[in-house]
C-alpha cells in the first residue's frame, strides 16, 4: 500500500507534498484499520481509542520516520530486493507501532484484552466452573450456590495488592495467574469470567504505581512502599487464626534484636516438641510468602515493622 | 528478548497488502511545507554514501543456502493464479530435484520479524545481504517449484542441524509459527497442485486442464471419434502427438468448444467460433490467431499457462498446456 516511488523519495531525502500526503493517508489508513491506540504518540492519552486526527498522524508519522533513522532501518536499503521495499517499509512500521505498544504495556500495565485472553485461560486450566442461573461463576474448589456471594470489584481493587511489571518481565501468564489467586482467597466466593477479567487488568494497570506515588521511573520504583492498608490486609490474614503463644513464638524467633532463639530454646521454654516448632514456623514463613511479596527493600522493611507490632498485639 | 505482541501477529494474518490505493479514501488535502522539509533534512544527513538499488537480475543455477525472492502470484497447474498474502523470500536448502519434468528444491522461508526468534531458530544478524536481518524459519521446511523463484538475493550459510528439541514456544512464537506455516502453503500449492495435475492428465507424456470460472476440467481425450477414458489406456499411453487424436472441452457455459491437439511444432488450440477471442501468456504476450469463417487457431505453443479472452469477456479462461 505504501508506494515504492514515495518510499524512494523519502529514503533520498526529496519527499514531494503529493509523496507526504501519500504516506498520512496511507498511515491513517492503517491506524484505523489495525485500531493503534493513541498512546503510542502521547503517553498520558487516556481516550486512547478516540479517533485520530491529522495532527496526531503526522505526528505519529514524524515519530516513526525519526525512529526508524535512528535505528537503521535504512542503512542497506539499497540491498532489499525493489518487488519487496513496500512490504519491507511496511514491516518497519508495524514494528516501531508493537515496540512503542510494549512500552507502553511495562508503563501501564497489558490491555484488556490480552488481560481477558489469559483469565480464560487460565480458568480453564487451574478452576471450578459451576451456572448458577443463567450465568457461570468460577471459583478455586468445587461450589454451590450458597457458596456465591455479591461482591464489590472496587473493593477488591483497593484493597488488593497491584501487581508490579518490570522492564524485564517477559511473560505476563504468571502474574495474571497470581492476580486470580489473589483475587479467589480474599474474596472467598465464585466470581464471573466478566468481573475477573476487569479486577486483574485494573491490578496490573501499572498507571496506578506511577501516577499516585510518582513513580515514573525504575530507579524510583526501589522506593516506592505500599499504603499500610495493604500491609494490614496481608497481615491480617497471614495472622488469621493465630494463638497468644504462637504469636509469641514467631515474634521471638523473628524479631528478636540479639541472636536468634534456636528452636530447642523455644520448644524447652513453651513446653512444646521441637518438631512441632519447627513446623509452625515453618508454615507461618510459608503464608507470609503465600500472601506478601515484597516490592523493594523499603516495602518490606515497613512490612516487617507491622508485622512485629501484629504479632506482639496478639501476644499480650 | 522480550516477545511481542498482537499488532505483528494481526499484521501477517491480514490480507490488507492486496488493498489498493483507492481504498484509502482520506488524504489531508493541504499540507504544511516546513514538516516535509524537516523530514528531508532528516533523510538527507541519513545518506552516507549514494548507493543506487540493486536493478542487475542475476538468474544462478539454484544451489543450498541460496536466497531468492519469489514470485506474488503464479498459475498453478490446475490453471488457477494463486496469490500472495505477503511477499516471501525463502532460503534453498535441498539441491534440485525433478518431478514429472518440473525442476522443485526444498526452502525454509525468512521472515523480517526476527522478534519472535526462539531458542532453536537461526537468526542472520548481517543487515548488509538482503538489507535487514533476518530469521530462517526452520520449522517451516517445504519444496517448491523454481518456477516460483523470481530474483536471486544472495547466499547465506548456516548450520542446518537442530539444536535444543525441547525448546519451549511462548504463546506469541506458537501463533507466528502457526501463521507462517499457513502462509507458506502458497509455496507448496505449487508442488500438490502438479501432483493433481499428474493423477489426472489425459496422457502419459502430456495433459491439458482448463479453469473455466473457477471450476477445473480436464478436457476428454479422442482418437478419431472415440474416447480414451483414462490415462491408463493403451491409447493414452501412446501419447497426444497425431492427427486423429484431439482433446475437446464442450461446456455448456462457453460459446464455443476447445480443440487442443499436439504435434512436433508444439500444441495448437482451436475454437470452433467466428467471435473475437485472445489468447496470452502470463507475462502478457499475446499471440497470433489464424482464422477462417468459423474458426479460430492458435497454433507452436509451448507447455505452460495461457488466458483465453473472448468476447472482452473480462474473466479469462486459463489453459495450462503440458
Amino acid at each position: 500500500m505504501f508506494k515504492k516511488e514515495y518510499i524512494l523519495e523519502l529514503i533520498s531525502g526529496r519527499l514531494s507534498e503529493d509523496g507526504y500526503r501519500h504516506f498520512l493517508g496511507t498511515i491513517s489508513h492503517l491506524i484505523k484499520k489495525f485500531r493503534w491506540p493513541k498512546r503510542i504518540i502521547a503517553e498520558n492519552e487516556l481516550k486512547s481509542f478516540q479517533e485520530w486526527n491529522w495532527d496526531e498522524v503526522e505526528e505519529f508519522a514524524h515519530q516513526f520516520f525519526e525512529w526508524a533513522i535512528i535505528k537503521g532501518k535504512f542503512k542497506y536499503f539499497e540491498k532489499v530486493p525493489e518487488s519487496y521495499i513496500s512490504y519491507y517499509f511496511h514491516q518497519i512500521l508495524i514494528s516501531f507501532v508493537a515496540e512503542k505498544i510494549k512500552g507502553q504495556q511495562k508503563k501501564h500495565g497489558i490491555s484488556y484484552e490480552k488481560a481477558s485472553s489469559l483469565v480464560k485461560e487460565i480458568l480453564i486450566e487451574k478452576y471450578f466452573e459451576k451456572k448458577i442461573g443463567q450465568i457461570f461463576y468460577w471459583f478455586n474448589r468445587d461450589f454451590e450456590e450458597s457458596d456465591r456471594k455479591d461482591i464489590d470489584a472496587d473493593y477488591i481493587i483497593k484493597y488488593l495488592q497491584i501487581i508490579p511489571i518490570s522492564a524485564s518481565t517477559k511473560h505476563y501468564k504468571p502474574l495474571v495467574a497470581m492476580a486470580i489467586q489473589n483475587i479467589f482467597e480474599f474474596a472467598d466466593t465464585a466470581i464471573t469470567e466478566k468481573q475477573l477479567c476487569k479486577i486483574v487488568y485494573q491490578l496490573l494497570d501499572q498507571s496506578f504505581l506511577s501516577n499516585t506515588n510518582g513513580f515514573s521511573s525504575e530507579d524510583d520504583s526501589n522506593n516506592y512502599i505500599r499504603s499500610v492498608e495493604e500491609h494490614v490486609l496481608a497481615i491480617n490474614k497471614i495472622t488469621l487464626k493465630i494463638s497468644k503463644i504462637e504469636a509469641k513464638i514467631f515474634s521471638e524467633y523473628l524479631f528478636q534484636s540479639t541472636e536468634q532463639i534456636s528452636f530447642s530454646e523455644l520448644s524447652i521454654k513453651y513446653g512444646i516438641p521441637k518438631s512441632t516448632v519447627h513446623n509452625k514456623i515453618e508454615r507461618f514463613k510459608q503464608k507470609i510468602a503465600e500472601f506478601y511479596i515484597p516490592l523493594n527493600e523499603a516495602d518490606g522493611s515497613s512490612f516487617i515493622e507491622l508485622l512485629h507490632r501484629k504479632l506482639d498485639e496478639l501476644s499480650n | 528478548m522480550a516477545c511481542p505482541m498482537n499488532e505483528i501477529l494481526e499484521f501477517l494474518q491480514s490480507d490488507f497488502l492486496q488493498s489498493k490505493i483507492s481504498d484509502i479514501n482520506e488524504i489531508p488535502h493541504n499540507v504544511k511545507v516546513e514538516p516535509i522539509n524537516i523530514i528531508n533534512d532528516m533523510f538527507l544527513k541519513n545518506i552516507t554514501s549514494n548507493k543506487t538499488l540493486r536493478t542487475i537480475k542475476q538468474c544462478p543455477t539454484i544451489e543450498k543456502f541460496q536466497l531468492w525472492k519469489v514470485k506474488d502470484e503464479y498459475a498453478d497447474y490446475l490453471s488457477k493464479t494463486i496469490k500472495l498474502k505477503h511477499p516471501i523470500i525463502v532460503i534453498v536448502t535441498s539441491d534440485l530435484e525433478e518431478l514429472a519434468g518440473e525442476s522443485f528444491v526444498r526452502i525454509q522461508v525468512i521472515s523480517p520479524f526476527i522478534q519472535f526468534k526462539a531458542d532453536d531458530d537461526v537468526v542472520c544478524d548481517d543487515p548488509s545481504i538482503i538489507g535487514f536481518p533476518f530469521l530462517i524459519e526452520k520449522w517451516n521446511e517445504i519444496p517448491v517449484l523454481t518456477d516460483l523463484f523470481d530474483q536471486y538475493l544472495g547466499y547465506y550459510h548456516y548450520d542446518e542441524k537442530f539444536s535444543n528439541l525441547d525448546n519451549i514456544l511462548n504463546q506469541d512464537q506458537k501463533a507466528f509459527r502457526e501463521i507462517e506455516i499457513l502462509n507458506a502453503r502458497y509455496l507448496s500449492h505449487s508442488i500438490t497442485s502438479l501432483i493433481d495435475f499428474m493423477e489426472n492428465q489425459q496422457a502419459e507424456d502430456a495433459g491439458v486442464v482448463v479453469s473455466l470460472f473457477d471450476d477445473i476440467y480436464y478436457p476428454d481425450f479422442y482418437i478419431g471419434d472415440k474416447s480414451a477414458q483414462s490415462s491408463f489406456s493403451l491409447a493414452a499411453k501412446s501419447g497426444i502427438i497425431g492427427e486423429d487424436k484431439v482433446l475437446i472441452l464442450d461446456n455448456e457455459r462457453l460459446p464455443f468448444t476447445i480443440l487442443i491437439r499436439k504435434n512436433e511444432e508444439g500444441y495448437i488450440i482451436t475454437l470452433n467460433t467466428n467471435i473475437k477471442v485472445q489468447l496470452f501468456d502470463k507475462k502478457q504476450n499475446e499471440f497470433s490467431c489464424i482464422r477462417n469463417k468459423d474458426k479460430a487457431v492458435f497454433h507452436k505453443l509451448s507447455p505452460g499457462a495461457y488466458d483465453l479472452l473472448y468476447n472482452d469477456n473480462a474473466t479469462p479462461i486459463t489453459i495450462r498446456l503440458k
